[in-house]
């Protein structure tokens, strides 16, 4: 272990503090590969030059139904009532609730054999979200940030990384790295950026007003000329400058047609993908949308129909557009969640959870459409062909992504990690 | 029964030092006098010096140490910065006009002194030191909200209390019991499920080293063994969070395996009929005395196997028909899943199964052994191991309990540690003042570790009372103190200084408290509904339940399936329809279970009565005003007054010489004043006293609030969200609306001058310079009275705010 990793908590935290500037700072982002990353040992992964610049990771919270998704099978008994229909792919068939990707099924790269042992929804969740098991003692980055980490932010006027999403809780957001990894949270697409626009003030009154701030401060600022302070001189410039920048209009979902705005569905979800769409045109790194409500223990037939519907035609949406816009190969799209739920339909005609074989899809970015990796046998129960781990599945989105798959990263507490925790990428998806 | 005699032991050793401290408090002597006894000659005891000799000692060892080094200290703060500074750092906000004046116009010669007591013994320092707790601790929204609220409200009444650091310690480490009754065994309830993650934070936490590491593989940096931290592992792992055992669960459990082996038997017609599985069936054959046993009911071994066969399809048939019971029993216990700690000394751990040192095989047990000080005993350990362990960890002679608290304190005083990291200690560490965190140790052991003493003897130092310190810190360099380092204040602190500007005796008002303590009273009636019941009536009730519940599925049945076809018809509102028919059934199996299940939940206590329970009482905002804050040793609670201050009255004062059109045109204004008023003040709250952490996206958040996922997780650089909170945000209404706290005292104020003052005082606690006085006076005549929102907003956005100097 070279020397380079030893640097002690104190130092980090400081550079941390005078540096970073959470959003828009440029400082620590830079130059975080040098300081931070170094070599590890070569696990003899193989990594991709080039590739996709951005993430759009779409998150079904509560466990997504596999059967009842994208890995149907018609005739058996545990299928319920759910119908499978044909894609626009010989020989690939989703659920009858998918027709909208039934159609685009040469877009996407179906994972059918993804398998783990987390049961419960947050060690599943979190797991999917960083290949590492929880721990009380660390936080691991999620893949958003690891992207951020190696690839460094694209427009300095907009965060490197938004998050979408009612959830209390963001996993797999900046984990261990500084505090400008963390991702911008917009719990509500239609909102936008959260007090950027004037308050009750015209723009002169406001200039006015700044300027009355500074004559205040200008004593303070000559007895305190430290760094800490300076900081905070530079965020207040950062944050009129986004105010009138037109970057702003990343956020503002207004400023599409109305038809389009309809196309992704009138939900948060719907409007979630339009969001992250146009962040994607913004140059924003690294994008996740949530949308849960998958833990479906009761009347999965029911339920599932009716989610299925709203993302059904988001993500039909997201994928056309993105190709329209020449913005596919640029974008990685996942979609995934914590595991599938049981084959065997309980006595509450619902599913519970099934971490053993599930589902999930990675569209854009270089995969090969069109593709279904891995079986499971016909009561979808069991992995019976080229199985996935969660951490080869973040491999693969992590190798489409062109991230370094063997290099370590150490934590504060000088623990080694790696963006996918050794997990091999499924290189048969890519052309 | 251990631990309970365990603590009781503690709290007699306590006893002297209770008295000891309401002895202070009694006569108001100055700490100085009673801390003069570390180290020092009793003739110094008796002198009463302004200032502790403690305090006085340890300015004597950094000024040595600065000298050495050819610098020198700040300059002496003067009153309006300290008061500042004090209320800030002390009792987490900034200090109210009334707090600030109240505290100039005191006479009093060791006044300072005297409002730093004042302070670490508010309902304010608890407030303030709770997140400090709370970011340690990790206390987060992942806990089930009532063990999360029983977690908060025991950790605040620690504080409030002043519980000494090595019982609070011990409390937290031991604790057991259910979480109603214990709010500390939160701290086992946080790791749920990682027993091994829980020790490397304990270890962490109150020893200052870390573990973590060697989890895996023998440490890399430090000295410590794959095998060392397993055996620290031993202590603690079989602190389990599980779900207390239920008497009554236990045996209808057993009562319904006997019957299921009753029906087993019947079905077979052989009274000694071994009751075995399927897998076992060769086993049981390929020995030789059981042929004997066949032989002698003459059975063949395929009648053998069908016999089985025949057994388990009756059982099983008899399931389906329990199945509605054990529906029943499940969703009776569902809220009981996780609701006590108990030690349980029969789990114990083992090496992983990938363990690659000699000294041990893979997977092999470990008995517990600490890691450095004194060894634990075999019979020590016998007689509880988990109290032991605690014994060991807060002893005074542990080799680092007493110096990781110490810098900690050390630390949130002056910004910066002696040892820096706190959390990191090695053989290797060195602390930039050796000297002074062994005088910091011994005065902790001598102050039988009380927290507020130690505490205030280091904010009565000079080195406290110095200058921030302006200098660039140098990154990895040690720091000499000639002052506290320059810190921006923590979220809460920006929070509770606009809350303590907008309502009226913030620290008093807790809008959530009757809700968290009826939801820890209702699990606690939840649990004595199921366990209060003799096992005669508790299987009545489920007896009665259990049809109740099998009735309502033929119904739940019928209405999927109309459902599904209304769905396969497009019928789009008979589809709602069925389904609110749908859930409503589905709410009244549940109401079914609650109403017949948990029939003490009749019995809930009306909130003043739990109020009182928790020993809280409540006092309207008159009453508390007139109190002097020294006698406010309780937890109070204070209600918003409905209307406040009186509308009506306001009204009229503006009434004079104003047109009718005009006058309606102020009334309206006055109303929305008023609802943009109610509106922001229903979601404010000391930050204690709201969800705690906040929800992602809150004020708090954005300014680096913990998350409470890792240990010391809140943040306190800048970051965009942040300004435009402050620039945008409907933070700055709250303290410029005119119902508001401090808006209402500006609208009254007199000229111009008066109102300048008065927001520089509120916004800075200091007096405007000539020239700031003149800048506001040509804003107002340039924008009349909107020009003080406006210098109010301009001066919520400087940093001189913000920082704390």
């Amino acid at each position: 272990m070279s020397t380079a990793h030893k640097s002690d908590e104190f130092t980090r935290r400081r550079f941390m503090e005078t540096t970073a500037k959470s959003f828009l700072g440029v400082g620590a982002l830079g130059v975080a590969s040098q300081t931070q990353a170094a070599l590890g040992p070569n696990l003899g992964l193989p990594n991709r030059a080039g590739a996709a610049k951005h993430l759009i990771y779409l998150y079904m919270g509560g466990g997504m139904t596999h059967m009842d998704t994208f890995d149907p099978k018609p005739g058996h008994e545990n299928q319920g009532q759910t119908k499978a229909i044909n894609t626009n792919v010989d020989g690939i068939q989703i659920s009858e609730y998918l027709p909208t990707l039934a159609k685009n099924a040469d877009k996407l790269a179906i994972i059918r054999s993804l398998t783990s042992t987390a049961g419960a929804h947050q060690q599943g969740n979190y797991m999917m979200h960083t290949s590492y098991e929880e721990r009380a003692t660390i936080r691991h980055p999620g893949l958003g940030a690891w992207a951020l980490k190696y690839k460094g932010r694209m427009n300095p006027n907009l965060p490197g990384a938004v998050f979408v999403g009612g959830d209390s809780r963001i996993n797999g957001g900046g984990g261990f790295f500084e505090p400008e990894f963390e991702p911008l949270a917009i719990n509500d697409p239609n909102a936008g950026l959260k007090n950027s626009k004037l308050r009750g003030v015209d723009q002169e009154t406001f200039d006015h007003r700044l300027d009355l701030a500074s004559k205040f401060d200008a004593e303070f600022h000559q007895r305190y000329n430290v760094k800490e302070v300076r900081a905070y001189t530079q965020m207040y410039d950062d944050a009129v400058r986004i105010m009138t920048s037109k970057d702003l209009a990343a956020f503002d979902l207004r400023q599409e047609d109305e038809t389009v705005r309809e196309s992704y569905g009138d939900n948060s979800f719907g409007q979630g993908c339009l969001l992250a769409r146009r962040l994607v045109e913004h140059d924003v790194r690294a994008i996740e949308v949530s949308f849960g409500g998958w833990d479906m223990h009761n009347n999965v037939f029911i339920d599932a129909p009716e989610k299925c519907k709203i993302l059904d035609q988001a993500v039909g949406a997201l994928l056309n557009d993105l190709e329209k816009r020449g913005k596919l190969d640029d974008t990685v799209v996942v979609l995934t969640t914590e595991f599938g739920r049981t084959p065997r339909i309980n006595q509450n005609a619902g599913r519970d959870h099934y971490p053993k074989a599930f589902s999930s899809v990675i569209a854009g970015g270089g995969v090969k459409g069109g593709t279904v990796w891995g079986k499971t046998d016909e009561g979808a129960e069991n992995v019976i062909e080229n199985p996935v781990k969660i951490p080869d599945f973040n491999a693969t989105v992590a190798y489409a992504l062109g991230l370094p798959l063997d290099n370590v990263i150490y934590s504060p507490s000088k623990r080694p990690f790696t963006v996918s925790h050794k997990g091999k990428p499924v290189l048969d998806l890519f052309a | 029964m251990t631990n309970l005699n365990l603590i009781r032991f503690r709290s007699a050793r306590r006893l002297c030092r209770v008295v000891h401290v309401s002895l202070i408090a009694l006569t108001g002597l100055a700490a100085g006098a009673v801390f003069a006894g570390v180290g020092t000659p009793e003739s110094e005891k008796q002198s009463g010096a302004s200032k502790s000799n403690a305090a006085q000692r340890i300015d004597s060892l950094i000024e040595a140490k600065l000298k050495e080094q050819g610098m020198s200290p700040n300059a002496a703060i003067d009153d309006a910065t300290f008061v500042r500074r004090a209320y800030i750092n002390i009792g987490g906000r900034i200090p109210t006009i009334e707090e600030a004046e109240a505290f100039h116009a005191d006479s009093y010669p060791q006044k300072r002194q005297r409002l730093i007591e004042r302070l670490v013994s508010s309902e304010a320092y608890v407030s303030n030191f709770y997140h400090f707790w709370a970011d340690l601790l990790r206390i987060s929204s992942d806990l089930d909200a009532p063990v999360l609220a029983a977690y908060e409200m025991w950790v605040k009444q620690a504080l409030r209390e002043n519980k000494p650091y090595d019982e609070l310690v011990y409390e937290l480490v031991t604790a057991t019991g259910e979480f109603w009754d214990s709010g500390a065994t939160g701290y086992y309830f946080r790791d749920r499920g990682m027993p091994l993650d829980n020790m490397s934070n304990t270890v962490r936490l109150f020893l200052g080293t870390r573990l973590e590491c060697a989890q895996c593989h023998n440490h890399p940096f430090d000295k410590w063994t794959q095998m060392d931290y397993f055996e620290m592992a031993a202590f603690s792992y079989g602190m389990s969070s599980r779900g207390k055992n239920s008497d009554n669960r236990r045996m209808i459990d057993s009562q319904l395996r006997s019957e299921r082996k009753e029906v087993f038997i019947a079905a077979t017609g052989i009274e000694d009929f071994p009751t075995i599985n399927e897998s076992k069936i060769d086993a049981f054959l390929e020995n030789p005395r059981n042929s004997k046993w066949l032989e002698k009911h003459g059975l063949s071994e395929s009648e053998f196997r069908a016999l089985i066969a025949k057994g388990k399809t009756a059982v099983a048939e008899a399931e389906s028909k329990a199945d509605s019971m054990k529906e029943v029993i499940k969703q009776l216990y569902q809220p009981l899943k996780y609701s006590g700690v108990s030690e349980n000394s029969k789990s114990q751990v083992k090496l992983p199964h990938d363990y690659h040192y000699s000294d041990a095989e893979p997977l092999s047990p470990v008995a517990a052994k600490t890691m450095f000080g004194a060894d634990i005993s075999a019979e020590q350990f016998d007689n509880g191991g988990i109290n032991a362990y605690a014994n060991w960890m807060t002893s005074p002679d542990n080799p680092t309990f007493t110096k990781v608290i110490v810098n900690r304190l050390w630390k949130e005083v002056f910004g910066h540690g002696l040892i820096e990291p706190l959390d990191e200690l090695t053989d290797q560490t060195e602390a930039s003042h050796p000297e002074v965190l062994a005088y910091l140790e011994d005065l902790m052991r001598e102050l039988e570790y009380d927290m507020q003493a130690f505490l205030t003897v280091l904010y009565s130092t000079d080195t406290y009372q110095r200058a921030a310190d302006s200098s660039e810190m140098v990154l990895g360099a040690p720091y000499y103190f000639p002052g506290p380092v320059l810190r921006r204040m923590s979220a809460e602190q920006i929070w509770d200084s606009v809350v303590a500007l907008a309502l009226p005796e913030a620290d008093h008002y807790r809008p959530q408290v009757t809700k968290n303590l009826q939801s820890i009273e209702r699990q606690r009636l939840i649990y004595e509904s199921l366990e209060g019941r003799t096992p005669e009536e508790f299987k009545a009730m489920l007896e009665e339940l259990a049809p109740l519940v099998g009735s309502a599925q033929p119904k739940l049945d019928e209405l999927r399936e109309k459902i599904l076809a209304a769905r396969n018809d497009d019928d789009q509102s008979l589809m709602r329809e069925l389904r609110t028919e749908f859930s409503e059934a589905g709410k009244g199996v549940k109401r079914t279970i609650n109403d017949v299940g948990y029939y003490k939940l009749e019995e809930m206590a009306n909130d003043e009565v739990l109020i009182a329970a928790a020993g809280l009482t409540t006092v309207d905002l008159e009453q508390l005003a007139s109190q002097d804050s020294t006698e406010r040793n309780g937890m109070t609670i204070t209600e918003l007054p409905a209307v406040l201050p009186d509308k009506s009255e306001q009204s009229a004062d503006r009434e004079d010489g104003q047109k009718g059109k005009n006058k309606r045109k102020k009334l309206r204004r006055d109303d929305d004043d008023y609802r943009s008023y109610r509106a922001l003040v229903s979601k404010m709250a000391r930050a204690s006293e709201l969800d705690s952490p906040a929800p992602r996206g809150h004020f708090l958040r954005d300014f680096g609030q913990s998350d409470r996922e890792m240990i010391e997780n809140s943040a306190d650089s800048a970051s965009v969200p942040q300004a435009l909170n402050l620039l945008n945000g409907p933070v700055v209404e709250a303290l410029t609306n005119r119902y508001a706290s401090f808006g209402n005292r500006l609208h009254q104020a007199g000229d111009v001058d008066a109102k300048t003052r008065m927001i520089f005082q509120a916004m800075l606690t200091r007096e405007p310079t000539a020239k700031e006085l003149s800048i506001v006076s040509t804003e107002v005549e340039q924008f009349g009275d909107d020009a003080y929102a406006g210098v109010v907003w301009s001066l919520l956005n400087t940093q001189q705010f913000l920082f704390v100097q």
